[in-house]
């Protein structure tokens, strides 16, 4: 193909998606709109749509890229630890759970968790609180998705875009989309997302399993038959307790808000059904292959070459010209030098003289290392390279296998796709976050009544942009930090499920059980963050297997450690998100047992099966027509 | 019917915990790996247990809610 077509094909495609993108938002614009048209689409999404939303919903560029960046570093058994898992715990909840929030929705008028709250326990600052952690847990998201697209859009532009830019693109096409369509923007973009990606993904999925150097046959026998891979293909780098640890991590799904919101969005409560029982087999579509190729990457030495190139010791590498900071060459220098080829000989000239990028150095290290006949010398300079790529955050993983296995245009429409996730589910989250402000602070506090339903929808639109212009900006100083504060929100949405479960199904809780528990899990979620950053610097550094940092330990036992050479805290080798999910139940039963329950009125408005019945104010109306996408 | 599809569901749940193939790199159909094929299967397990349970446990009760309107709830059309 022709380079310049070759270089510019995937921007293009980009373009074009972006553009189809603040197209739909457009489209979906509603003049005179409602606060329930703007925020909720008038609930009347139907199943077909609301099915492949809620999925994308939970579709993120961490499903993706992520997940086949940590079968990278941790094996086939990534897929078991969070897809399999996912596919038990989120339907039941949806089950459970959302076919509730729906019903309230109907009912009251709900249309946010702390709406209900309120409402339900009579409460009003208490209602407060879990918003202002609810909204502090999902702003680190908006930030890391503004951070994720701008670095793809970097990444495939070969850097001819930069980072500031591409992030400026992807946080104008989700204002614009959200600020124009609301929900019904949101959602259509989110339908869009997920058929692109379940068609081309098939297809990337084969032809990059077609095209790896030896084949996806060829590569799992090899890896089979090497001691020094053969763990990618096994769960060997996942304790025990961290795997049952993960069964946990799914109960977050519903507590997001936007995934609460978006289950008040259904037109009829039977669009649940479908949405529950093929939920598994989604995920499995989507995970298996990205769980698979992540861990075969580990067998392919092109992939590990680009990772490698990219981290931040080969950069140090290329920086000193090869040599370690006391001016003496470099281990990965040394076995350059002894292997001797052409390729090997020019590449460390190009490293003396600065005059080769981390991207080139990628693409020369394989064919550098290729052609070594000594056997024992390209197993360590294999074992270098590996080393390299291990002390990087793979998170690019399948991005290089796209560059390097996928044909340009496919490879644009794949990249394409892969932001498609990132901006999906971004819509969704302001969306979330512009609803939550509009409802439980601006129209809580008396803004609808003293200007009108209308106003609803202008302060949620001016939110969507302040709040967007905000991320953007922090954002621009793409702080390390936020992709910690992603993973302690997981844990921390996690363990307030017990918070809306005594909501739905326990008439003696009470808004002191809740406040205790939220309080509980901002003491834990803030808890976690400060031990994981301050002990991060104390854990061992190297390729595995390392020995874990312990932070305390009684008569000999670990009590709290944090792991080698990720940095991650388990307390008794279970992951934080345990002792989180029990202990908040224990503050909502404990606190709730000691203090007065809410109204016999509000009891019986919520639990009396009578009060399923339309009443108050409601009306019947005749079925609407719904037009199946 | 209800008690055997709970029953059902923590046995899901348990085999979850697939500790026996914690180091097993057998390879099915000589390119997919145990572990992975096992979860594989075990996604499709659970849309079928997801099913069962649509079908024994269905809160029937809030399909009455289908068809009602708040006042005030504007009637957009459909998607």
């Amino acid at each position: 193909m022709n380079p310049w077509l070759e270089q510019w094909l995937p921007i293009i495609v980009i373009s074009l998606y972006l553009a189809v993108v603040l197209y739909i938002g457009i489209f979906a614009f509603r003049r005179k709109t409602t606060g329930e048209d703007f925020f909720l689409a008038n609930r009347s999404i139907g199943s077909a749509v609301f099915f492949l939303s809620l999925f994308a919903t939970n579709m993120t560029a961490f499903a993706i890229l992520g997940s086949s960046g940590l079968a990278y570093r941790r094996g086939i058994g990534v897929y078991g630890l969070m897809a399999s898992s996912s596919g038990l715990v989120i339907p039941l909840t949806l089950l459970i759970i959302g076919t509730r929030l729906w019903g309230l929705g109907k009912r009251f008028g709900h249309m946010t968790q702390v709406q209900f709250f309120r409402d339900r326990w009579e409460c009003c600052g208490i209602g407060t609180f879990i918003f202002l952690l609810t909204a502090a847990m999902l702003i680190p998201y908006l930030i890391i998705s503004i951070v994720g697209g701008g670095t793809i859009l970097e990444e495939l532009t070969h850097h001819r875009l930069p980072f500031a830019w591409g992030g400026a693109i992807v946080a104008l096409v989700v204002m614009g989309n959200v600020f124009f369509g609301g929900m019904r923007g949101a959602v259509w973009v989110n339908v869009f997302q997920t058929l692109l990606f379940l068609a081309f993904g098939t297809i990337a999925f084969v032809t990059i399993a077609h095209n790896m150097d030896g084949g996806l046959f060829g590569t799992v026998q090899k890896m089979a038959g090497n001691q020094k891979q053969v763990w990618a293909l096994t769960r060997y780098r996942i304790p025990g307790r961290e795997f049952a640890s993960y069964l946990l991590i799914p109960l977050s799904s519903i507590m997001f808000p936007h995934m609460s919101i978006m289950c008040m969005t259904a037109r009829k409560v039977t669009a649940f059904k479908k949405t529950v029982v093929l939920y598994p087999i989604c995920i499995m579509i989507l995970w298996l292959p990205c769980v698979f190729l992540g861990a075969l990457a580990f067998g392919q030495p092109k992939v590990n070459a680009a990772i490698a190139a990219e981290s931040k010791t080969a950069k140090a590498w290329l920086d000193s010209g090869g040599k370690l900071p006391d001016g003496k060459p470099a281990p990965l220098t040394i076995l350059l030098k002894q292997a001797g080829t052409p390729m090997a000989t020019k590449l460390l000239g190009q490293v003396a003289s600065h005059s080769i990028t981390s991207e080139e150095l990628g693409k020369e290290l394989p064919i550098a290392v290729g052609p070594v006949k000594d056997d024992a010398l390209k197993g360590k300079l294999v074992a270098q390279v590996q080393a390299m790529a291990n002390s990087n955050t793979p998170d690019s993983v399948l991005l290089q296998m796209l560059k390097i296995y996928v044909p340009a245009l496919l490879a644009g429409i794949l990249a394409a796709g892969i932001i498609s996730a990132v901006m999906g589910s971004d819509c969704h989250q302001i969306l979330a976050l512009s609803t939550m402000f509009t409802k439980d602070i601006f129209d809580h506090y008396g803004g609808q009544k003293a200007f009108g339903d209308r106003a609803n929808v202008y302060v949620g639109r001016a939110f969507i942009v302040v709040a967007n212009t905000i991320a953007y900006f922090i954002a621009l100083t793409r702080p390390p930090i936020f992709d910690l504060a992603v993973s302690w929100t997981f844990s921390g949405f996690a363990a307030l499920a017990p918070v809306m479960v005594a909501a739905l199904f326990w008439k003696r809780s009470t808004k002191w059980g809740a406040l205790a528990a939220a309080i509980f899990v901002a003491f834990t979620v803030v808890g976690t963050g400060y031990l994981e950053s301050h002990f991060l610097p104390m854990v061992p550094k190297g390729p595995p297997p390392l020995p874990d940092f312990s932070i305390w330990s009684i008569a000999g036992h670990h009590v709290l450690v944090l792991s080698a050479p990720a940095g991650k805290l388990f307390m008794f080798g279970f992951m934080p998100v345990v002792p989180m999910v029990i202990g908040s139940a224990l503050c909502m039963i404990i606190f709730s047992l000691l203090t007065p329950p809410p109204s016999e009125a509000t009891i019986r408005k919520y639990f009396d099966p009578g009060s399923d019945d339309v009443t108050n104010g409601f009306t019947r109306s005749t079925p609407r027509p719904t037009i199946a996408v | 019917m209800k008690w055997i599809v709970y029953l059902l569901a923590v046995v899901v749940l348990v085999l979850h915990q697939d500790y026996w193939n914690f180091d097993k790199a057998t390879l099915i159909w000589g390119w997919l790996p145990i572990g992975l094929a096992y979860h594989a299967a075990y996604s499709i397990v659970c849309a079928i247990l997801m099913a069962l349970l649509v079908a024994t446990t269905w809160p029937k009760h809030l399909e009455k809610l289908e068809n009602i309107q708040r006042p005030g709830q504007s009637s957009g059309e459909g998607h």
